[in-house]
C-alpha cells in the first residue's frame, strides 16, 4: 500500500502565482496541498468548553444549537482528511472479467494489470511503446469513469478503443508522438480478447452476480458437455449393436464382401455365422434396452440445451424490488417475483435441480454401460435414489443458478426466518443483498452501519459469505468466481449511496471485506479471509499526509477510522464538531489513539478528534461525539473479532501466537544446545581420526616413490582441501578466469546500412542530405526510415558528416549507379 | 453538498507533455555543433520528468550556447554576457516553485562571469547549470577563452595560447559550499541525459561541465576523445550516474569513485588518470541560500501588516 503525498487538487498552477506562492514546493509540478493553520497564542476558553460539551452530549447539542460551527468553516467540499489518500490507492478501478476460453478457467484481473501486461507484450515484440506506457494510467482512469457511470457490463476492447481515441484527441498530440501512440494503441487493442468484460463500481450488482456465476460454472459445464457427448455416442453404439442383431441372416454375406477377396481367404464368414449362438436370443433384455434409450435421450437433451448460449439463471426478488434486468435484456434469465423471495427460492431450487439430477443419473448409467459394468441388482436402486444432495460438485455446478435479490436492511423477522431456513436446507441458492448501507435521511443513526447479516450467516456455519463492496470490483468478482456451487451463499454488497461511500466504508472498518467458507475448518483453515482489507495488521489504515505547517512542510499521520468513514455521508456529520485553532489543546487526542487511551472513560480524560479538510485544503480538528467514538470502538472490536476468526492477529490470536512462539523458542534453544554438543563431539572424533589418518598418509607418502599423496580416508581428504594449494597442484586451476586472454572478437561488418540510434546527437545534418531517408524517433534520435528513397552515395556522405559517427552505410547494392569504386572506397572505413 | 461527492476519487488529469511541447523554433547553430545534442537532452529531460513548460525557465548569458533559451518552448531569459548566474539566482530567490536551468559558455561563465560563478557555487541555490565548454569564444569568432588549452591558435593568439587553460572542475571543487559537480560529453547522448537528470534531482546548485564540440573553431579539441575513448575515465559508483548499457559500452576505462568523497574528487579532477566523465562530487546536506531568501513567501499582505504592527506596538507609550 502506498502511503503518499496527498493533494486536494492537482490543477495546473498559474504561470505567475501571487506572492502567496508556497515556498516549500520546489522544482516540481505540484499545486495546493493540505495546510495546518497556525495556532493563535490566545486560547479561546469558550470554545474549549464547547468542544468538551459537544464530546459529551454530541447530537443533542448539534440538533439544538444552530450556529454551532466555527466561523471560517464551511461544510461545502469538506472531507475527512484520512479518506483523501484513498484516491491514490485507486481501489475503485474496474476489474476485467475474462471468460472461460478454451480450457482456461474464467478469471478476474484488475484493469491496470491487464493493460500493463498487454503493453509488456507489445514491448517484447520490439516496440518501445513509451508514450502508451506513460499514458496507461490515464487510459485506466478514463475507462474507470465509463464503468462508474454505466450499469451494463461493457466490452473492454470497445471501451478501450473509444477512450484511447478520445485521449489522443484531448492531449492534442501532434507529429511523431501522435503517430507512434496511435500505432501502439492498435497493437494494444488487438491483444485484448473480444469477450473480456469490464466490471466497475457502476455496474448493477445483480448483473455481475448472474454473469460471474454463469462464468464460474462454465468449466464444469464444458467438461460435462464433452463427457456427455462421448457417453451418448457409446450408448447409441450399444443400441445400434442391439438393433443390428435382428437382421443377422445377412451378416456372413456382408462380412465376406467387407473383407474382400483376399481377406475372405483367411476368414470363413459362413463358418463364423454357424458357430455363433442364436443371435436373436442374444439381444438386450427389454429393461436394459429401455434404460439405454432413456439414457441416450436424457444425455442428448441436455447436450442440446447446453451446447449454445449461456447457462440459464433464475432471479427471485420481492414484488417491488427494481432489478437491472427491468431495463436490460439478458439472455436465458427468468425473473420470479414473490412476496417471500427466500422461501420461493428454496422451493424453486429443487425444481430447477430436477433435470440436472436426471442428467446425473443418465451420466452414471452411461459410464457403467460404457464399461459393461452395470449390474441391475446393485445399480438400479442406487441410481434411482440419487438426489441433488448426492450428486457431485461438478454436476451441481451445472444447475442453473438461483439468485435471490434482497434489499438488505429491509429484512424483517419473516425474512430472517426464511434465510436461516434456506441456509439449513443446504440448497445452493445465492442471496444477494445490495444497498445495505445507510441513506442520507437517517441522520445520526449509527446502528445502520452494522453489516450484521454476514455475521449471522457465519454463525450458522453452513453457507459461504462474501461481504464485499462495489468499490472493490476485483474482490466482488473474484469472490463470486471462487464461490462454492454446492452451498448456499450470501453476498452482502455495500453500494448506495455510491462508490466513494462504499470505499470509505470498506477501508474504515465500517464494512470490512470478508470471504468466508464454511468448509475451511475441515481442512484445518479458518475459512475466513480478510486479505483485501487495507492495513490489516493495524487497528485502522494509517496514512502519512504531506501537509504544510505554518512554518515548514511536514507530514501528518492520520488514521482512517470508522468515524471518518461515517463522516462520508450525512449520518456521521451530526456527530462531529469542527473546532477553531484557538481551542486546540493537548487534551484533544486523535480518535485512533483515544480508543487505546487508558484514561479514555475518565471525566477529565482526553477528547477524541478527527481531521477534516475543508474545500480550501485547510485542516480542522473536529471533535467526535462520545456516541460516535463508542461506535468506532465497537467497529474496532468487531474487526478484531473477525481477525481472531481469520487467525490474523486479533487479540486472541496474538495471545496464542505469543505463547506458541515462547514454546517454540524454548524448544529451539534446547535443540540448538543438543546440536552444538553433537557437533563438538563429532569434531573431536574427526580430529582424532584425521590425525590418525594423516599419520598413516604421511607414512604412505614417504614410502611411495612418486610423492603423490594417496587417498586415505575422508578426514584426510577434507584437511587436504582446506590447506593452501601446494606448488605441485595443477597450474590451470589456479589462474583466475579473468586473466585469460579473451578470444578476439571477429569484427562484424554488416551488409545492411544502419544507424546506431542511441549515439545520435540530433544535429539534423544527415537530414540535409536526404530528408526522406532519415527520421527522428520519439527521443529525437535518427533512424533509417526509407531505404528505397536513398542512394549509396547519400548514405556515405551522411556517414562522413555525421558528427556522432553513428551512420554506417553498409555494403552497396550492386545495381546502385552511385556505388562507384570511389564511393565504395570512401564508404569502407565507415 | 456535504460529504464525499461521487467523483471525489477521480484525479483531475494533468496535461501530458511530449517533446514537441518543449521544442521551440529550429536551432541555428553550425552543422555538427555539440549544442544540438544538449538541446535534445534538455528537451528529453523535461519530457521524462513531465515538467510543466510554464513552470520551467532557461536562463543564459551571451554566446552561441547562450542562444539556448530561444529554442526551448518554456520561459527563458537571454541575459547579459557573464550574468546568467546572477539572474538565475535572483529568480530562485523568490520563485521556489520554478524549475531553473542555466545555459552558459566557458567564456560566459569562466571569464567575464567568473566572480558570479564562484559565488553562485557558494550560495548553493537549487538549479541546473549546463556549462558548455568548447574551449573558445564561438559567437565572437574564435578568441582564446579561459579554458583554451596552451598552444591553441585563435584570433587573439595567432601563435597559440601562451599559458595553460583553467580547469572549471578544480575551481568549482575548491569553493566552500560546492554540492554537485559532474562532467559529461555532448557526443554521448545517454550519458549527457543521465547527468542532466541527476543534476535536476539534486537539491542544490548542480554544476555540469559539458565538453562540447565546436566543429568550426576547435574541431580537434575533443575529436581525440571521440576517436579514442580510452583517454577518458568513466566514474562509476552506485550513487553516481547510471546511463545504462548503451552509454557505458563507449568507455573502456572505469574508475570507482564515491561521489561523497571531496578529496577524491579533487584528485580525479586533476585528470592524471584520464579525463573524468561522471559525477565527481555530490552532497545533499550543504546549506542553501534560497532557503533563507524564500522565507516569508507564504505570508499574505495582511499577515505582514499585522507583524509590522506587532513590532511597532513595542514602542507604544
Ligand atoms: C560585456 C560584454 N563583453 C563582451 C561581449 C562579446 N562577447 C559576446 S559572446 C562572447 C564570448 C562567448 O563565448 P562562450 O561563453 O564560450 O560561448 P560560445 O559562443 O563559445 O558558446 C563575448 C566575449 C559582450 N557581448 N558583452
Ligand atoms: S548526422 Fe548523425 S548525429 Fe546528426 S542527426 Fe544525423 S545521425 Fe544524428
Amino acid at each position: 500500500m502506498t502511503q503518499g503525498a496527498t493533494r486536494i487538487s492537482e490543477e495546473k498552477q498559474d504561470a505567475q502565482p501571487a506572492v502567496e506562492a508556497r515556498p516549500t514546493i520546489e522544482q516540481s509540478k505540484a499545486s495546493s496541498i493540505l495546510r495546518v493553520p497556525p495556532e493563535p497564542s490566545q486560547p479561546d476558553n469558550a470554545w474549549i468548553d464547547r468542544a468538551r460539551r459537544f464530546y459529551r452530549l454530541g447530537i443533542q447539542i448539534s440538533s439544538r444549537d444552530e450556529g454551532l460551527d466555527p466561523s471560517g468553516f464551511s461544510w461545502e467540499g469538506s472531507v475527512p482528511a484520512a479518506v483523501t489518500p484513498l484516491r491514490k490507492l485507486k481501489p475503485g478501478l474496474p476489474a476485467v472479467l475474462i471468460p472461460c476460453e478454451d480450457d482456461a478457467p474464467p478469471a478476474v484481473r484488475p484493469l491496470p494489470e491487464v493493460l500493463e501486461g498487454a503493453i509488456e507484450s507489445i514491448r517484447s515484440s520490439g516496440h518501445p511503446a513509451r508514450l502508451l506506457g506513460d499514458l496507461v494510467d490515464r487510459l485506466v482512469r478514463r475507462i474507470a469513469r465509463r464503468t462508474k457511470d454505466n450499469s451494463a457490463l461493457l466490452h473492454l476492447r470497445e471501451v478501450a478503443g473509444e477512450e484511447a481515441t478520445a485521449l489522443i484527441k484531448d492531449l492534442e498530440l501532434v507529429g511523431e508522438a501522435r503517430d507512434s501512440l496511435s500505432e501502439d494503441v492498435e497493437r494494444l487493442l488487438a491483444s485484448l480478447s473480444l469477450g473480456w468484460r469490464l466490471v466497475g463500481p457502476g455496474v448493477a450488482a445483480d448483473l455481475i452476480a448472474v454473469e460471474v456465476l454463469r462464468q464460474s460454472r462454465e468449466p464444469a459445464r464444458r467438461r460435462l458437455l464433452r463427457e456427455a457427448a462421448t457417453l451418448a455416442e457409446k450408448v447409441e453404439d450399444l443400441l445400434r449393436l442391439d438393433a443390428g442383431k435382428g437382421d443377422s441372416p445377412e451378416l456372413p454375406r456382408d462380412l465376406q464382401s467387407g473383407l474382400g477377396h483376399v481377406g475372405s481367404r483367411h476368414v470363413d464368414a459362413e463358418a463364423l455365422a454357424r458357430v455363433h449362438p442364436d443371435r436373436k436370443a442374444n439381444r438386450f433384455d427389454p429393461a436394459r434396452r429401455k434404460r439405454l434409450h432413456k439414457t441416450a435421450s436424457v444425455l442428448r437433451d441436455w447436450i442440446e440445451k447446453n451446447r449454445d448460449g449461456p447457462l440459464p439463471a433464475h432471479l427471485v426478488t420481492g414484488p417491488e424490488k427494481a432489478t437491472a434486468f427491468d431495463s436490460q435484456q439478458m439472455e436465458a434469465l427468468d425473473l420470479h417475483r414473490h412476496s417471500r423471495p427466500l422461501e420461493e427460492a428454496t422451493e424453486l431450487y429443487l425444481e430447477i435441480a430436477r433435470p440436472v439430477v436426471e442428467f446425473a443419473r443418465a451420466l452414471r448409467i452411461a459410464r457403467l454401460e460404457a464399461t459393461a459394468t452395470y449390474r441391475a441388482a446393485i445399480h438400479d436402486d442406487a441410481i434411482e435414489s440419487l438426489d441433488w444432495q448426492a450428486i457431485k460438485p461438478d454436476e451441481l455446478a451445472v444447475v442453473p443458478p438461483v439468485i435471490v435479490l434482497l434489499g438488505g436492511l429491509g429484512l424483517d423477522s419473516t425474512d430472517i426466518g426464511d434465510l436461516s431456513h434456506l441456509v439449513w436446507s443446504g440448497r445452493p441458492v445465492l442471496v444477494l443483498a445490495t444497498g445495505v448501507t445507510p441513506d442520507d435521511e437517517e441522520i445520526g443513526d449509527l446502528s445502520r452501519h452494522q453489516p450484521t447479516l454476514g455475521a449471522l450467516l457465519i454463525a450458522l456455519r453452513y453457507g459461504w459469505v462474501l461481504q464485499s463492496s462495489i468499490a472493490r470490483p476485483t474482490h466482488l468478482t473474484g469472490g463470486l468466481l471462487a464461490s462454492d456451487p454446492c452451498r448456499p451463499g450470501l453476498v452482502l454488497l455495500a453500494s448506495a449511496p455510491g462508490p466513494s461511500w462504499a470505499e470509505a466504508a470498506a477501508s474504515g472498518r465500517a464494512w470490512p471485506l470478508i470471504r468466508f467458507r464454511p468448509t475451511g475448518h475441515e481442512s484445518g483453515e479458518s475459512g475466513m479471509d480478510l486479505d483485501d482489507n487495507i492495513s490489516l495488521e493495524s487497528d485502522w489504515p494509517k496514512f502519512s499526509l504531506e501537509v504544510e505547517y505554518p512554518k515548514s512542510p511536514g507530514t501528518l499521520e492520520v488514521s482512517l477510522t470508522f468515524a471518518d468513514a461515517a463522516m462520508a455521508n450525512a449520518t456521521g456529520r451530526e456527530h462531529v464538531l469542527p473546532i477553531p485553532p484557538e481551542c486546540w489543546s493537548e487534551s484533544q487526542t486523535p480518535l485512533a489513539e483515544w480508543l487505546r487511551h487508558p484514561e479514555r472513560d475518565s471525566a477529565t480524560g482526553p477528547i477524541p478528534f478527527i481531521w477534516l479538510a475543508d474545500g480550501e485544503g485547510v485542516l480542522w480538528r473536529a471533535v467526535v461525539s462520545r456516541a460516535l467514538a463508542l461506535a468506532s470502538l465497537d467497529r474496532l472490536r468487531a474487526f478484531e473479532h473477525l481477525k481472531d476468526l481469520a487467525g490474523v492477529g486479533g487479540p486472541n490470536t496474538l495471545r496464542v501466537r505469543t505463547q506458541a512462539r515462547d514454546e517454540a523458542m524454548a524448544e529451539a534453544v534446547a535443540e540448538k544446545e543438543r546440536l552444538e554438543k553433537e557437533r563438538d563431539d563429532a569434531v573431536a572424533q574427526a580430529l582424532e581420526a584425521g590425525a590418525r589418518n594423516a599419520m598413516s598418509g604421511l607414512a604412505a607418502a614417504l614410502i611411495s616413490s612418486d610423492g603423490v599423496l594417496p587417498l586415505v580416508g575422508r578426514a584426510a581428504t577434507l584437511s587436504a582441501s582446506q590447506a593452501k594449494p601446494s606448488e605441485d597442484a595443477p597450474a590451470e586451476e589456479e589462474e583466475p578466469a579473468g586473466e585469460k586472454e579473451a578470444p578476439e572478437e571477429p569484427e562484424i561488418i554488416l551488409d545492411e546500412p544502419w544507424v546506431d540510434t542511441p549515439l545520435c546527437t540530433s544535429c539534423n545534418d544527415c537530414f540535409k542530405i536526404n530528408e526522406l531517408l532519415f527520421k527522428y524517433d520519439e527521443n529525437k534520435q535518427a533512424y533509417l526510415n526509407d531505404l528505397s528513397k536513398a542512394t549509396y552515395a547519400e548514405l556515405v556522405k551522411a556517414a562522413e558528416i555525421c558528427p556522432a559517427k553513428c551512420i554506417h552505410p553498409g555494403r552497396p547494392d550492386p545495381d546502385d549507379p552511385t556505388a562507384t569504386p570511389e564511393m565504395i572506397q570512401r564508404g569502407k572505413p565507415l | 453538498m456535504y460529504g464525499l461527492k461521487l467523483d471525489w476519487m477521480e484525479t483531475p488529469e494533468a496535461p501530458y507533455y511530449t517533446l514537441e511541447d518543449y521544442t521551440g523554433p529550429e536551432a541555428r547553430w553550425c552543422p555538427g555543433c555539440g549544442d544540438f545534442a544538449v538541446l535534445t537532452a534538455a528537451q528529453r529531460l523535461c519530457r521524462d520528468e513531465q515538467l510543466a513548460p510554464e513552470k520551467t525557465v532557461f536562463v543564459s548569458g551571451i554566446g552561441c550556447s547562450s542562444r539556448f533559451p530561444h529554442y526551448m518552448k518554456t520561459y527563458g531569459f537571454h541575459g547579459l554576457h557573464g550574468r546568467a548566474l546572477p539572474v538565475a539566482c535572483g529568480i530562485r530567490a523568490r520563485r521556489p516553485d520554478l524549475n531553473i536551468f542555466v545555459a552558459t559558455g566557458d567564456g560566459d561563465c569562466c571569464s567575464i562571469g567568473s566572480a558570479h560563478w564562484i559565488h553562485a557555487v557558494r550560495y548553493n541555490m537549487r538549479m541546473v547549470v549546463m556549462m558548455f565548454d568548447n574551449n573558445v569564444y564561438g559567437l565572437t569568432k574564435n578568441q582564446t577563452s579561459p579554458t583554451s588549452p596552451e598552444g591553441l591558435r585563435t584570433y587573439t593568439h595567432p601563435r597559440g595560447a601562451p599559458i595553460e587553460g583553467m580547469d572549471p572542475l578544480q575551481v568549482s571543487l575548491a569553493v566552500r559550499g560546492v554540492s554537485f559537480i559532474a562532467q559529461t560529453v555532448d557526443f554521448n547522448p545517454q550519458h549527457l541525459l543521465a547527468t542532466l537528470t541527476a543534476a535536476y534531482h539534486h537539491p542544490g546548485f548542480a554544476f555540469v561541465r559539458i565538453l562540447q564540440r565546436c566543429p568550426h573553431y576547435t574541431p580537434r579539441a575533443f575529436a581525440p576523445l571521440q576517436e579514442n575513448p580510452s583517454m577518458m575515465s568513466l566514474l562509476v559508483h552506485p550513487d553516481g550516474i547510471d546511463g545504462g548499457e548503451s552509454m557505458t559500452r563507449l568507455f573502456p576505462n572505469r574508475i570507482e569513485h564515491d561521489p561523497s568523497d571531496l578529496r577524491g574528487a579533487r584528485v580525479i579532477a586533476e585528470a592524471e588518470q584520464g579525463i573524468p566523465v561522471g559525477l565527481l562530487y555530490k552532497n545533499d546536506s550543504v546549506p542553501r541560500y534560497d532557503h533563507a531568501s524564500a522565507s516569508g513567501l507564504s505570508a499574505t499582505r495582511e499577515d505582514r501588516v499585522k507583524l509590522l504592527e506587532q513590532q511597532l506596538d513595542w514602542f507604544r507609550i
